[in-house]
């Protein structure tokens, strides 16, 4: 368990991106945290939702070319 | 149709205006709470559960009682959502986080987080985790929210986490971890201090220290990583079946890493000082032997000791006074001397962080959601002791602008002490400068005092270079 999350970290901590000044509700981040905290099942959440920015970014890559 | 204005007294709290289920309001000396439908029925929820006599009778938060209908009129023909008022214990002095000193701020914390455990034991949770629904009142932190119990809902999460960061973990911890004290950061962030402000204040290595990483630097990433997105998250929490079990396990954990945490400021200067001071025991026990003899004569209501150091003056204070607010801009000797007050049982004496030069002005929406430290309570004795030679050549304030700020605090009585420039710490402070005051003279200063004040009482220490003074406010 430990080690599933260290990996989760260590993989999101690599893409994390530049600061920006956050508009949303200043607690999406004690959310997604508190998520974490629920275990196995919220890691699934987490690869979820970074699943869908991902496959989003590809998206937007095809979407800009001419 | 009955107006605020015919209401008598009626005075609506300026920073009672978040939570949808009512808000506080004052009539002369006594506090009220107007609740809406929702509020009335949580309170009741409340007040039905063996919860809420435990918590009074053990003094974690305020007492309260439901009105009659007739106090309630007024308010409710004015604010038609409104259907009943509460009332609630004053508590004597309000006092901000900002104020606060290190183990102020760690009880304060730890008492959120033990009153959070506690009602997830009868199902309830805290709706909010603000530093600003913790008091001081006695010798120990005091929830005085009552609305801000409520009804724990399964499948959501620990509604108050970011908030318990932003105002109480991070500033313990940038004390903590980092040797900077936090009273200005609360005093700039009043709902505390963002992520984006904790993150690099933390340090290269700050993410090492317990539940830094998890805290801080992980939140942080979430938050900035789905800010353009801003996907619902609240529906993840049923899925999860997130219930009070997580929620106790969160809180726990919060409760481990606060418990940690101690002050590690630099040593300070003034904590030392009683220690390191100039006069000799004869002038401590004469001007202890004045203080007290003024005190028994007065018989005063509260007294503010200004400069306080480690409350040496605070300690006689409390024997006469049922309030003593005792102020220091050091924020290790107040932590000092609420580490005594805790230790030893003493509940008159509130300590603050508070330079009497920049005394902590109104805040928040309008300048008076928080409001300033001189507009919270007039004092019947104020004590400068020891004080008016820093006041004079450490900050350069005139004579004439430290008895204009007795006279906006409206003191009957003053008790000051005259430091004359031969004084081997006045000889200090002038050391490696120039000498511009010509004009700090004895014959200069009573002028000046007695423009303003009578004298009550003068007293020349043993070694006739300090003056003590008791001062009363003319036309009182």
């Amino acid at each position: 368990m430990r080690k599933t999350i260290g990996a989760f970290l260590i993989g999101i901590i690599l893409v994390e991106p530049d600061y920006a000044l956050a508009y949303i509700d200043p607690s999406a981040g004690g959310l997604l945290v508190q998520i974490l905290l629920g275990g196995i099942a919220g890691i699934g959440v987490l690869v979820k939702l970074y699943w869908g920015k991902l496959t989003k970014l590809f998206r937007k890559e095809k979407n800009d070319k001419p | 149709m009955t107006s605020p204005e015919s209401i008598p007294d009626f005075v609506r709290a300026s920073g009672s205006y978040r939570d949808p289920e009512g808000f506080v309001f004052f009539q002369g000396d006594r506090v009220f709470r107007a609740l809406t439908k929702d509020g009335l029925a949580s309170y009741h929820d409340f007040r039905q559960s063996p919860l809420s006599q435990w918590l009074e009778e053990e003094d974690w938060i305020t007492r309260t009682w439901e009105t009659d209908s007739a106090s309630a009129g007024g308010i409710a023909a004015k604010f038609p959502e409104i259907i009943g008022v509460i009332e609630q214990s004053r508590i004597p002095f309000i006092s901000y986080p900002y104020e606060w000193s290190f183990d102020m701020l760690k009880d304060a914390a730890l008492h959120t987080l033990d009153l959070l455990l506690h009602s997830g034991q009868y199902g309830f949770t805290l709706k909010d985790a603000t530093t600003y629904n913790i008091q001081f009142f006695g010798r120990r932190p005091i929830f005085i929210d009552i609305l801000s119990m409520a009804k724990y809902v399964p499948g959501t999460p620990w509604a108050g986490y970011t908030q318990f960061c932003q105002q109480f973990l991070f500033p313990l911890a940038l004390t903590a971890h980092r040797g900077v004290p936090f009273q200005h950061f609360l005093r700039s962030y009043p709902e505390g201090i963002p992520l984006h402000v904790m993150k690099p204040l933390l340090g290269g290595l700050g993410w090492r220290k317990a539940g830094m990483f998890k805290h801080v630097i992980l939140q942080s990433f979430f938050q900035t990583g789905f800010q353009a997105d801003n996907p619902a998250l609240k529906s993840n929490f049923q899925t999860l079946k997130f219930s009070l079990d997580h929620v106790t396990a969160l809180v726990r954990a919060m409760k481990k890493i606060i418990t940690q945490l101690s002050s590690s400021s630099p040593k300070s200067h003034w904590a030392g000082y009683s220690e390191n001071r100039s006069y000799t025991a004869p002038e401590v026990e004469a001007k202890q032997r004045f203080v007290e003899k003024h005190l028994q004569d007065i018989q005063p209501s509260s007294v503010w000791d200004l400069g306080c150091n480690t409350g040496e003056f605070s300690l006689i204070a409390r024997k006469y006074a049922d309030l003593v607010i005792a102020a220091d801009a050091d924020p290790e000797s107040v932590n000092r001397l609420y580490r005594h007050c805790r230790e030893n049982g003493i509940s008159e004496i509130l300590p603050l962080v508070l330079d009497v030069t920049n005394p902590s002005p109104g805040l928040g929406w309008n300048n008076l959601e928080r409001q300033g430290f001189l507009d919270r309570g007039k004092p019947t004795v104020v004590f400068m002791l020891a004080l008016l030679h820093h006041l004079c050549f450490t900050h350069n304030v005139p004579f004439e602008y430290i008895f204009n700020l007795l006279q906006v605090i409206e003191a009957e009585y003053v008790i000051l002490e005259f430091v004359p420039k031969s004084d081997p710490m006045v000889k200090k402070l002038l050391a490696n400068r120039e000498d511009v005051y010509p004009w700090y003279t004895l014959s200069a200063f009573e002028s000046e005092a007695f423009k303003h004040f009578s004298l009550v009482d003068r007293h020349e220490l043993p070694t006739g270079k300090r003056v003590l003074y008791c001062l009363k406010r003319r036309g009182h």
